[in-house]
């Protein structure tokens, strides 16, 4: 292999840090070993037994994506104070603490491993649960995909050539995902995070050792954002973006509770109150990303100018100018890390709602859990395989793209998924249809996006999936104000659903049968109520034939 | 197949009583349980954040930072604390 000449102390250090993390991820399968490995709730949720800390930096290295790292500073950098959505974490936090625990419950009370389970649970109709299912499975995977566009942005700095580094890491993701499950991520975001702390502490010693430290960053920053004739860009928000500022800040809120990666991290949580105290505490996560954030202005200081046009390069490109080499190197290493760790849970997530939600409903119902735990093994392996492929044979922008959409279309969950977990008025097939108009909304406002450049940022660059901004003006409202496209797709969907349920009860549509109870949704581990329904079920599925194992979750949903 | 599914979509959940149905007094109406109003308090960071006009200004700076970007960090730290409040105030309940 070629090592870069002018950056070889960060290749070797970047180098060992990679090493250790594939021996980690390997050895993950032995750490706290499962009694029986080949069940879906072993090598998909790490056995429900996280507790504390593991569960901490297993939500951190999910939520806190590598691309997020690498995406901020970007937008930050490019345009000031439209970039800087910290907003998002304030709404994004309250609401997920208050959700997840109620999903844990549920969850834990049925042996559900992902949201389309309990969707199928609450409405009663295994359609629309395939349909919440495939909507995850198609929002996730180029979720996926970007995780590599960081790692590629950080080998385009380091000077490594595309492709072959990138397929590498890869693979060793994949197989370490394979061998070793959750644990793997969960392991390794310990890892993750005291890089990222170690990062962001540079990152902070650095400026603050500057003369003039943060004043004559923003003074900098200004002046150039004053200099540019976009008329977007600047150091603050203008008044007509606010409507978009704020629709875009509650769309993402709303999708880190519905993406199935972050419902898969919550469900590995041992019990209600570890993942309640380990979300409370959450939030402080969220000042790493904001001071990398900020360090895109810093760039502007400094003089970065993108790589070959890449934007995400923009950060590693900072480190390389701003940090010791040996420092950047720590740096280079944590965005990896942090692209590696979510990469394997989405990966997970999405092979988990395929296997219960697709192969157990409609292939083959009599699966055994050591059948299920093979095909989540080889789909999360295709997944990763379908990521490398996007990115190396059709370009970055398609999964830019479809990340776009897969934004948008996560967000048409929210009826059934978050709403459901209060109630279960909605009727089964009005949640379809409004699934469905969600979609379709989502995607052809998405395609009549144009994407505005040029200098003055008035120029068609791209006349389709340009953003995610739908003009009020579209409506004839005399404005400059835009919309975020999901939230226009979601008030759709929730129409045909608040119209649709009436409708087809009026109709005598027959409703389904919801299989929960209103205790399920605060119950706890070693609950009375929560034992008791185990041993009644597994006693249930013994008699079945169902060798169960050792471990009481197993082999669990019958729904 | 067609038995396999009639049997899903039957499938009674089984009755369990619950030792100490008092915990969830009202839970037909709407399954809240005592302790609740804390949750109240969650709304404020949210409330916030949907009016950037509160925020999006330059003074008061901290360390020469306007007060767009530090004010949101401090939102953040001020959602962990909101969040560990009423986590502690409806533990065990």
């Amino acid at each position: 292999m070629v090592v870069p000449a002018q950056h070889s102390t960060e290749f070797w250090i970047f180098m060992a840090t990679f090493v250790g993390i594939a021996v980690t991820g390997l050895l993950a399968a032995r750490w706290r070993p499962a009694q029986n490995v080949h069940t879906l709730e072993e090598w998909g949720l790490g056995g429900r037994a996280f507790g504390n800390w593991v569960t901490f930096f297993l939500l951190s290295g999910d939520v806190f994506t590598a691309y997020t790292f690498v995406a901020l500073p970007t937008l930050v950098f490019g345009l000031g104070g439209i970039g800087f959505g910290m907003t998002y974490f304030a709404i994004a936090f309250p609401m997920v603490f208050v959700l997840l625990a109620r999903f844990w419950s549920v969850s834990h009370v049925h042996g559900f491993v992902t949201p389309a389970e309990f969707v199928r649970a609450r409405f009663g109709s295994r359609s629309l649960a395939a349909g919440i299912a495939i909507t995850g499975i198609v929002a996730t995977m180029p979720y996926i995909a970007l995780q590599l566009v960081a790692i590629e942005a950080v080998f385009t700095v380091m000077g490594l050539p595309r492709g072959l580094p990138l397929t590498i890491a890869f693979a060793v993701l994949a197989l370490f995902t394979f061998v070793s499950g959750l644990r793997a991520p969960a392991l390794i975001s310990i890892v993750k995070d005291a890089l990222v702390v170690w990062t962001v502490l540079t990152v902070l010693l650095i400026v603050f050792t500057r003369d003039g430290g943060w004043a004559t960053v923003t003074k900098a920053a200004d002046t150039r954002f004053n200099a540019s004739p976009n008329p977007i860009d600047g150091l603050f928000l203008l008044p007509d973006n606010y409507l978009q500022y704020v629709t875009s800040a509650m769309g993402a809120a709303v999708a880190l509770f519905l993406y199935p990666h972050t419902l898969t991290a919550a469900l590995a949580a041992k019990n209600r109150s570890t993942l309640r105290r380990n979300l409370a505490v959450m939030p402080l996560y969220s000042l790493t990303l904001g001071i990398l954030a900020l360090a895109g202005l810093v760039a502007i200081l400094d003089g970065v100018r993108p790589l070959d046009g890449d934007g995400n390069t923009v950060l590693p490109l900072w480190f390389d100018k701003a940090f010791p080499d040996w420092a950047a190197a720590l740096a280079y290493s944590a965005i990896a890390v942090g692209a590696m760790v979510p990469a394997a849970i989405m990966s997970i997530a999405v092979a988990n709602l395929f296997t219960r939600d697709v192969y157990r409903v409609y292939i083959k119902p009599d699966a055994t859990p050591g059948q299920e735990t093979r095909v989540s093994r080889i789909v999360s392996l295709g997944a990763k395989i379908g990521a490398v492929l996007v990115i190396l044979l059709i370009d970055t922008q398609f999964a830019f793209d479809l990340q776009l959409i897969g934004g948008g279309f996560i967000l048409q969950t929210l009826p059934a998924v978050a709403f459901g977990l209060y109630t279960a008025w909605f009727h089964r097939y009005a949640l379809f249809a409004g699934l469905v108009a969600g979609l379709v909304t989502c995607l052809a406002l998405l395609y009549d996006v144009p994407q505005l450049g040029g200098p003055d940022g008035r120029t068609v660059v791209r006349e389709h999936f340009g953003g995610s901004a739908w003009p009020l003006s579209n409506l004839g409202i005399d404005t400059n104000a835009s919309v975020y496209v999901g939230f226009i797709a979601l008030a759709i969907n929730l129409i045909v659903i608040v119209v649709g349920t009436p409708l087809l009860r009026a109709l005598g549509v027959k409703d389904g049968t919801d299989k929960t109870d209103a205790r399920d949704y605060y119950a706890d581990e070693g609950d009375e109520r929560v034992r008791r329904l185990t041993d009644l079920l597994d006693g249930e599925s013994e008699s079945e034939g169902h060798p169960s194992g050792q471990h009481s979750w197993s082999g669990r949903a019958t729904y | 197949m067609e038995d396999r599914r009639a049997r899903w979509q039957t499938a009674p959940l089984p009755r369990v009583t619950d030792p100490d149905p008092e915990r969830y007094r009202s839970h037909r109406s709407g399954g809240r349980r005592r302790g609740s109003r804390w949750h109240w308090l969650l709304w404020l960071p949210v409330i916030i954040a949907l009016f950037p006009a509160i925020f999006n200004r330059a003074e008061p700076t901290l360390m020469g930072l306007p007060f767009y970007y530090w004010g949101q960090l401090a939102f953040a730290l001020l959602c962990a604390v909101l969040t560990a409040v009423v986590h502690l105030a409806t533990k065990g309940r």
